[in-house]
């Protein structure tokens, strides 16, 4: 009986560590891509993005060097556990609680690289160093009233993209008179209608900060 | 020797902290800038803000967020919304009082209101419990004053941009209507 429960409990584990670095990499992809949504005022639950996405998303916070340098010395923590001699009990699950607060403290660690880093992403799009893309709108759509501002925009130069996904093309138009501030979010369906536009503000770093026209 | 080592480090400490109380105190000083608004910039973008100078065909506009910038006049429609009514870039933003208003400059209101000489980019600046007038500050004087502004509220006729702190720091007051920016030139819609 006693031999059977262990045996429960090592594939328990087992599945869980198995589970764990996918969850983390799943985990620090949303973090990023709802941060970076996040900063053009984009509710995470209004966009449909693929697991396969999401994932390659991931990399971008998990490359920062503090996450490195983090997950390094949790390794290290696991390793040297697994080195310790026969302890009693006790001591032995002070040590796994404490290497589970250091893991804990990684999703923390992955959460705050994912701002950062969408921060960075989102003025890049704000100071328009990002791609600029001209969708082709749908024939029956260019009588709409967000069409005249979108044609302008497109005119001007100064449409961005936000982030293309299968079912939206989320973009933003740079006002001309403070383009790092101040501008319209156009998003167009995959039929090439302007689903909604919103205007947008950034918090610019200060006064004198530089903007690209 | 050391008793006197100890009483020139505490004559030291309170001088110091007398110099930075009274730095703090003269950053406390907020200005009244005499404007004209709030307008929209056309386009649709939904820039709201005010006029605080004016040149020959242009003006120096304050947008609610963001550094001032200069726009043709005939970009701008006058608008009754507040620089509450548009989009913000904090979802949290301060909870600022009109009740922290600057009771000294805005006894200047009626000094104001009742001389039509008084034109837009006038600025009042408070000096202990004398106020100065600038009647032509540089740039740089409006933009350093501007800059410190975390967040614009209305109260009443007067728009007073508050600090970080939540203190104000710049009040932004009609200029006399006899001064005002004509109807004829701000943007005209085209049919």
């Amino acid at each position: 009986m006693g031999e059977a429960n262990s045996t429960v409990r090592a594939a328990l584990v087992d599945a869980v560590v198995a589970a764990l670095p996918v969850a983390v990499v799943y985990f620090s992809g949303w973090a990023y891509l709802s941060s970076y949504l996040g900063e053009f005022g984009i509710d995470a639950t209004q966009v449909e993005v693929a697991f396969s996405t999401v994932l390659v998303y991931a990399f971008i916070p998990l490359q920062n060097w503090k996450v490195l340098a983090y997950f390094t010395l949790l390794a290290a923590l696991v390793y040297a556990l697994t080195l310790v001699p026969e302890v009693p009990a006790w001591r032995k699950n002070l040590l796994n609680l404490v290497a589970g607060f250091f893991a804990l403290g990684l999703l923390f660690l992955v959460s705050w690289a994912a701002k950062e880093d969408a921060y960075e992403m989102a003025t890049y799009v704000w100071k328009g160093e990002k791609s600029q893309t001209v969708p082709v709108l749908s024939a029956a759509d260019q009588s709409k009233p967000p069409y005249p501002q979108f044609k302008a925009c497109i005119d001007r130069r100064q449409v961005r993209q936000i982030i293309g996904l299968p079912e939206q093309l989320f973009l933003l138009c740079r006002s001309p008179e403070s383009p790092c501030v101040y501008g319209t979010m156009i998003v167009v369906g995959k039929d090439g209608t302007i689903i909604y536009t919103a205007n947008r503000v950034r918090k610019p770093e200060n006064d004198n900060e530089n903007c690209p026209k | 020797m050391t008793m006197r080592i100890a009483r020139n480090s505490i004559a030291a400490v309170a001088i110091g902290l007398i110099g930075a109380g009274a730095a703090l105190a003269q950053e406390e000083f907020a200005k009244l800038v005499v404007g004209d608004g709030p307008f929209e910039v056309s386009g649709n973008n939904g820039i709201f803000g005010f006029v605080i100078a004016r040149k020959t065909s242009t003006v120096t506009f304050k947008p609610c967020h963001g550094p001032t910038f200069e726009i043709e006049t005939n970009k701008l429609k006058r608008t009754t919304l507040k620089c509450e009514d548009g989009a913000a870039p904090n979802p949290h933003p301060l909870n600022v009082s009109c009740a922290y208003a600057n009771t000294i400059l805005l006894a200047q209101i009626p000094k104001i209101e009742s001389s039509n000489s008084v034109a837009i980019g006038t600025v009042y600046e408070e000096n202990g419990k004398n106020v100065t007038v600038v009647d032509k500050p540089s740039p740089k004087l409006i933009s350093d004053t501007f800059s410190k502004v975390a967040q614009f509220k209305a109260c009443g006729d007067v728009t007073i941009g508050f600090g970080t702190t939540g203190a104000p720091v710049v009040n932004v007051v009609p200029v006399p209507i006899a001064n005002q920016i004509k109807m004829e030139e701000l943007y005209k819609e085209t049919k």
